[in-house]
């Protein structure tokens, strides 16, 4: 593949496109091309301004995302979709993938998802950011659990399975403890753990098998 | 009745030679012949043991046939054996003076076998009729002076024929003081007079409404003393004459009671009839027999007009059946009250309530009503009830009004999260992103991590700003229809709760109208939440059925149950929106079968018109 990666937005959201233009742009072989926040539009563009890849919203005026996905597979078949979006729903997904998109990433993870999404569709593969995934399997794979988690997550996670309350953790993170339990909340969230309790006892377990793994 | 005696006949002669010869002709003639050779042995034998006829010869030394057939027809005992005289004389003289002594047949000598065989037979013929006379009347006698009536028999002059005891007994007379007199003696004035007229007209007209119809007359005692008396009347005729019978009852007790049973009404009915309320009195047949005086201004009938009616007939036509069969409990029951309409002679209807309470008179049953005008309080509740469903109407339709306004915020505020304020977090989260990673390493851990919290706090409220959206307005119903909606939080939900909760589609799925799946959707809602709040449940199970011509939703949970019936003592809290899951139901057009029972878990069964 000659030259930069040339990128279509489209979003009628302008801030978050923005936002996206601004990320992409530290990508040092890619270029936005073009951007538009119509679905219409998007499939005329694209026949112009000639993309390697879309970032696809879903809610689209004028014709959403997946009928324009639709479109421009029937269209221009060698242009890569990447679904950003709004929407966390297996249903939503699945559509989109049948519709010829070859990435779904959720929009508050786009910060970090999109660029591996990027990343794997110029090499032609499949990504689906984290979330999604687990969506798609019904819970997520034991082995991306923690992966899932970020660096300050990880550290909520093994303290809280050393036995510490909240208060300690935020102590010795230097934060506050109502920023802890928006951590907790999120891991929670992420590991699919019913309560705080459920919680606990995975933090306690991942624990005694992290010094089992050291011993 | 055939009788087989044989027929016995005594035979009289004095010559045994021709006593013989009439006694072989009586054997050859099918009789029991009897002899007796003089005039005293035949009288001794007929009185010992009567035959049934006798064969009598004229001509006999001592007392001749003449004197013995005196003898025989004196005798009560052996009056009625008919006499044949055998003579050998065929004059006139012989035969007038036999007939004299009593004989009813002749047979001359020499006596043919024959023709004596024949008058025989009807000799012995004509005694059983006599027989059968004496008894019938014997019979008739006997009733007569037995019966408790007074029977009288007069010919067509009024004249009396026949009396028996009980004539005696009622009017004082003797038979034989009554018999010959003209029968207006036991007749008081104007009667007599008026009697005599009634007789003639019936003799000239026939008008038969006097014959074998019984009337209260009357009558005169033989000491002055009126008599209450029933009369009923036969006619015979025989010769050409015409016989009346009078059968005549003493009334006078029964009169008495029905008198004093009439005063024992009117007291009570007098005590009532000054009353405001309306009183009827009716017999045990329904027959109005006395009112108080507000009901004649009330109902627009006389007295009078009262009297020729039934009770139920005061009811209107159309209620009258049912009013029926309430007086059929009443007897039964002896008091009741109950709800009518009744109808005034004009027609006018109006609502009353009905108090009737049997009254016992003497033995007697009678029913005593009184009646409640309330057609003014029953006008003011029909006028109520009206305002009630205009106003519940008005009610279900601002409810209506209500949910539809809901949703639509619902949509408009969910709508508005979803494509605002959750891409503002992405946005935001995004230059956050970029923002960190082109900070510079010196910048130190401690911003770092702070920028980090920021993020997991961005992360956080977009979590929960989709919580928020999922419960104002399901992103999937719109989407993908109720099925999935459905599917999609009952999996959510069973990561929260730990309740496993399977949805199944009977039949298949086909979309339903939206409006009605967000309804259904929200019954789902409401009903998953109070499991979680109340039932202790491990599973849920939901069945979907929109194959139907109406939407069935039935959601059954293992849980403790509870009874239904005190699901009213505990006003229930409105879960997801102003109305519950029956209301919301029934405003669909359908409505909500709850069973449930303590430790039989709970079922809730929506129906709606789709």
């Amino acid at each position: 593949m000659t030259g930069p990666l040339r990128i279509l937005l489209a979003d009628d959201h302008l801030m978050f496109r923005e936002a996206l233009r601004a990320l992409l742009a530290s990508l040092p072989d890619v270029v936005v091309v073009a951007e538009s926040g119509n679905g219409l539009e998007v499939v005329e563009l694209a026949k112009t301004a000639l993309p390697d890849i879309v970032c696809m919203d879903l809610g689209l005026p004028g014709m959403n995302g997946i009928d324009a996905t639709r479109c421009l597979a029937a269209a221009c078949p060698e242009v890569k979709v990447i679904a950003v979006s709004a929407f966390e729903e297996k249903h939503h997904v699945l559509d989109m993938l049948d519709a010829g998109a070859l990435a779904y990433v959720t929009k508050i993870d786009a910060g970090t998802e999109l660029l591996r999404a990027v990343e794997a569709v110029r090499c032609n593969l499949r990504y689906l950011s984290p979330r999604v995934q687990a969506l798609l399997e019904g819970g997520p794979s034991e082995s991306s659990n923690t992966a899932r988690l970020g660096a300050r997550e990880r550290r909520v996670l093994q303290l809280t399975g050393e036995g510490k309350a909240p208060a300690q953790v935020a102590e010795l993170l230097q934060t506050t403890q109502s920023t802890v339990d928006v951590y907790l909340r999120n891991i929670m969230r992420k590991l699919e753990l019913p309560s705080i309790a459920a919680l606990t006892r995975y933090a306690v377990d991942a624990a005694s098998a992290a010094q089992r793994t050291e011993l | 009745m055939k009788d087989v005696r044989p027929t016995r006949v005594l035979v009289i002669d004095d010559d045994a030679r021709g006593r013989r010869l009439l006694v072989a002709m009586v054997e050859a003639a099918g009789h029991l012949a009897l002899e007796a050779g003089d005039g005293a042995q035949a009288l001794e034998m007929a009185r010992q043991n009567p035959p049934d006829a006798i064969l009598l010869d004229i001509l006999m030394p001592g007392a001749d046939g003449y004197a013995v057939a005196r003898a025989l027809k004196e005798d009560p005992l052996t009056r009625p054996i008919p006499i044949m005289m055998v003579t050998a004389l065929s004059d006139r003289e012989s035969r007038l003076r036999g007939l004299e002594a009593g004989a009813e047949e002749f047979v001359s000598k020499p006596v043919d076998r024959l023709e004596l065989g024949a008058r025989l037979r009807n000799l012995v013929k004509l005694k059983r009729y006599g027989d059968e006379l004496l008894r019938r009347t014997e019979e008739t006698n006997v009733l007569l002076s037995h019966l408790p009536d007074a029977v009288i028999e007069i010919d067509s002059c009024s004249m009396v024929r026949k009396a028996n005891a009980a004539a005696q007994r009622i009017f004082g007379y003797t038979p034989e003081e009554l018999v010959g007199c003209d029968v207006n003696r036991l007749m008081p004035e104007p009667v007599r007079s008026e009697h005599l007229s009634h007789v003639g007209r019936y003799l000239r007209s026939g008008d038969s409404n006097i014959i074998g119809v019984s009337r209260e007359v009357t009558g005169l005692h033989k000491d002055g003393r009126l008599l209450s008396l029933e009369l009923r009347i036969a006619e015979y005729r025989a010769h050409g004459e015409r016989y009346f019978i009078g059968i005549l009852r003493d009334i006078a007790e029964r009169k008495r009671i029905e008198h004093e049973r009439d005063s024992g009404l009117r007291r009570i009915v007098s005590l009532m009839r000054h009353a405001g309320d309306w009183i009827f009195i009716f017999d045990a047949d329904d027959r109005i027999i006395d009112v108080s005086d507000s009901c004649q201004a009330a109902y627009g009938y006389t007295r009078q007009e009262f009297f020729g009616l039934r009770f139920p007939e005061l009811c209107t036509p159309a209620s009258r059946a049912a009013c029926k069969s309430t007086f059929d409990r009443l007897r039964v029951a002896r008091s009741l009250s109950y709800q009518a309409t009744h109808c005034r002679k004009d027609g006018v209807e109006f609502a009353v309530h009905v108090g009737a309470t049997m009254i016992e008179v003497d033995e007697a049953r009678y029913f005593q009503a009184i009646v409640h005008d309330i057609s003014e309080s029953e006008r003011h509740r029909l006028a109520m009830e009206r305002q009630l469903a205009i106003a519940s109407n008005r009610l279900g339709e601002l409810s209506r009004h209500l949910v539809e306004a809901q949703e639509d915020a619902r949509r408009r505020l969910s709508g508005e999260l979803h494509d605002r304020t959750s891409p503002n977090l992405a946005a935001i989260q995004v230059n956050l992103g970029i923002l960190t990673a082109a900070l510079p390493s010196s910048i130190g851990d401690d911003l770092v991590t702070r920028m980090e919290d920021i993020r997991a706090l961005i992360e956080d409220t977009d979590t929960s700003i989709r919580e928020v959206c999922a419960d104002l307005r399901s992103p999937v119903l719109d989407y993908a229809g109720l099925r999935e909606a459905m599917v999609r939080y009952a999996e959510v939900y069973s990561k929260r709760s730990g309740v496993v909760v399977t949805v199944d589609c009977v039949n298949g799925y086909q979309r339903v109208k939206p409006a009605l799946e967000s309804l259904l959707f929200r019954i789902f809602q409401e009903a998953l939440t109070n499991t979680l709040k109340h039932a202790k449940a491990s599973a849920v199970a939901v069945a979907l059925d929109t194959r139907a011509s109406s939407v069935a939703l039935t959601i059954s949970d293992d849980g403790v149950g509870f009874d239904p019936d005190r699901v009213g003592a505990v006003p229930s809290k409105p879960g997801m929106g102003l109305l519950n899951m029956g209301e919301m139901a029934e405003l669909a057009g359908g409505r909500m079968v709850l069973s449930s029972g303590p430790g039989r878990g709970t079922r809730i069964e929506v129906r709606i018109q789709a």
